[in-house]
């Protein structure tokens, strides 16, 4: 199956399972415990924290193989072989009290009460459904791959970087020359709170296609539901301290570009005080705001806690 | 429903490259090549959607190619997407399809570059350099170009149109200080020039077939980029009630792109 091959075979998610099954195999239950325990009060860096991403990557997987069902890109339910390797990892107590209790991600018991109950989802898959299904893969690879959302991710969840935080970034937002200043410093000198920026700026460019990807299934509710529970843990765990986030972040952006200082600046900076013929500031301030404008429905479009509903009444919870 | 391709597979090369192989024995390579801030897929909206499920494209691989355009000059974007094609011809022996997905070497008769915008100068440019080095797959290609910007284009223009969300926002206020702007800006002698001029000696000197596009594709009153032709590439397909940024975008009610790339596969 060319999704295994991708997606569990290779890369984090392989060297999870191996280190996994490696424990389980071994009966070795307190170290498992150990390494997946809550990180307050013993932190958790490292080789185990790198061990810990391999174990989401793999708990991830299976969260897609659910996904891939309710876009009829797989059959409607799980072969034998996955679903007995599935059920030995998903349901042993040390991992259940991770994704159940410490870090709740709701996506994985769902997960787990498909495969047990033995559940079957019947969808022909089609052009539409598969489709979402592949772009939705490639917006969790930029996701995944990009350092600066990375960075803005741990941010959200809290995660100092030396001093600092997501305060900082949303700070910047305030200030047309903090803004000008994480813009046209290069890349490899800029700060962390900088580089939040880039991530925050990335991040909501995410949040805008994925609005459109959930708006194109329309019609196909457990789909949509599948895709937003997936990022659950952002979206569902931590929605309201997101909303806040973003609703302070956009309100400091409006301020910055309402400020009529903005363009004139740009104008001397950029063409020495001549700006030339064609050059229209009204067009510019009109482009701003709807731009902020948008983003701003898109993300309370995407931050809509409905999207859980779909899933949770399916699984009954 | 059964699909003719592989799942979406990641391609270690450029930003987000992602790759679709097919079932079966495939005879051609089809790369995309987005623009100034696009992205690897979105670029092309319903164009994987309709590719992969049309029997027409079943004997091709089909490659959405990214690069990160906050990033580099043109050129250097253009070097390392030559390098692609150069792995992407031979992609079992290169690690770019994976020996996990049990398929077989690929024996590519044509590679087709489509391309976007911006993407018209670096597919231009990397066939260059595969012509230099006497790649094998140089003669073997062909380019499909969407609103090309081998002219140039209107910098302001194509920030504000091409940048998506909030990036259209920051790309105006710092004034493009991307440097692919700079090397895109009609007024600018750079890469621009260099392209063409290599180009127009090899097409006098009878070598270039390569060079001159199959496929061209104008939007009707583009406001980045000015439509005339391009040496001696196919006369242009004008289309009509279309933007610089959405006439390589096929939708459920418009599917012109899609079929206008069909009649050269």
């Amino acid at each position: 199956m060319s999704i295994k091959a991708e997606f569990h075979d290779k890369g984090k998610a392989v060297r999870g399972f191996k280190n996994i099954m490696n424990f389980i195999d071994s009966s070795k239950e307190i170290e498992l415990k150990e390494l997946l325990r809550f990180h307050v009060p013993n932190e958790v860096y490292g080789q185990e924290l790198i061990e810990r991403f391999e174990i989401d990557a793999l708990l991830e997987y299976y969260n897609l193989l659910l996904v891939a069902i309710f876009a009829g890109y797989i059959p409607g339910k799980f072969d034998e072989v996955s679903s007995k390797e599935l059920l030995t990892i998903i349901k042993h107590p040390s991992v259940v009290t991770y994704y159940d209790k410490h870090y709740k991600y709701k996506m994985v018991s769902y997960t787990a009460d498909f495969v047990q109950k033995d559940r079957c989802f019947e969808l022909e898959g089609n052009s539409v459904t598969i489709s979402a299904f592949n772009e939705f893969i490639s917006l969790n690879r930029y996701l995944k791959r990009d350092k600066d959302v990375e960075l803005f991710l741990g941010m959200l969840d809290y995660v100092w970087y030396g001093d600092n935080k997501i305060s900082d970034v949303i700070k910047i937002l305030s200030s047309e020359e903090e803004i000008n200043m994480a813009f046209t410093t290069e890349p490899e000198k800029r700060t962390k709170a900088q580089r939040g920026v880039w991530g925050f700026l990335k991040y909501t460019i995410f949040l805008s296609q994925l609005k459109d990807l959930l708006h194109s299934i329309d019609g196909y509710p457990l789909l949509q539901s599948s895709f937003w529970m997936f990022h659950g843990y952002f979206f569902e765990r931590m929605n309201g301290e997101m909303k806040n986030i973003f609703q302070r972040a956009f309100e400091n952006l409006e301020e910055s570009f309402s400020n009529p200082l903005i363009f004139k600046n740009l104008i001397k900076e950029m063409y020495d005080g001549e700006a030339p013929e064609d050059f229209n500031e009204i067009q510019l301030i009109e482009f701003a705001a709807n731009a902020i404008r948008q983003s701003r429905q898109d993300v309370n479009y995407v931050l809509d806690t409905k999207w859980s509903d779909p899933l949770r009444d399916y699984f009954g919870y | 429903m059964a699909t003719n391709h592989t799942t979406s597979i990641e391609i270690k090369h450029g930003a987000n490259t992602q790759g679709y192989f097919s079932f079966e024995r495939p005879e051609n390579l089809i790369v995309f090549v987005h623009g100034f801030g696009g992205s690897s897929l979105g670029t092309w909206n319903n164009f994987p959607l309709i590719l992969l499920f049309d029997d027409h494209f079943k004997n091709s691989d089909i490659v959405f190619y990214g690069y990160d355009t906050f990033k580099g000059q043109a050129g250097d974007h253009a070097a390392e997407l030559y390098h692609f094609i150069n792995s992407a011809w031979k992609p079992l022996q290169n690690q770019i399809l994976p020996s996990l997905q049990n398929l077989p070497e690929r024996d590519y008769k044509r590679i087709v570059l489509v391309a976007h915008s911006l993407g018209a100068v670096l597919i231009r440019q990397a066939q260059l350099h595969g012509h230099i080095a006497g790649d094998e797959w140089v003669e073997k290609s062909e380019l499909a170009l969407y609103a090309p910007a081998h002219h140039g284009a209107e910098v302001i223009s194509l920030a504000m149109q091409a940048l998506p969300g909030l990036s259209g926002l920051f790309g105006l206020f710092i004034k493009f200080r991307f440097p692919i702007l700079n090397d895109l800006d009609s007024k600018n002698n750079g890469i621009l020039d260099a392209i063409k001029n290599q180009t127009e000696a090899l097409q006098n000197g009878g070598d270039g077939n390569f060079s001159k596009a199959k496929l061209v594709v104008y939007s009707k009153g583009d406001k980045v980029v000015r439509n005339f032709n391009y040496l001696e590439d196919s006369p242009a397909h004008v289309v009509p009630n279309t933007t610089h940024i959405s006439v390589c975008k096929p939708k459920d009610d418009f599917i012109t792109p899609v079929e206008l790339l069909k009649q050269i596969i």
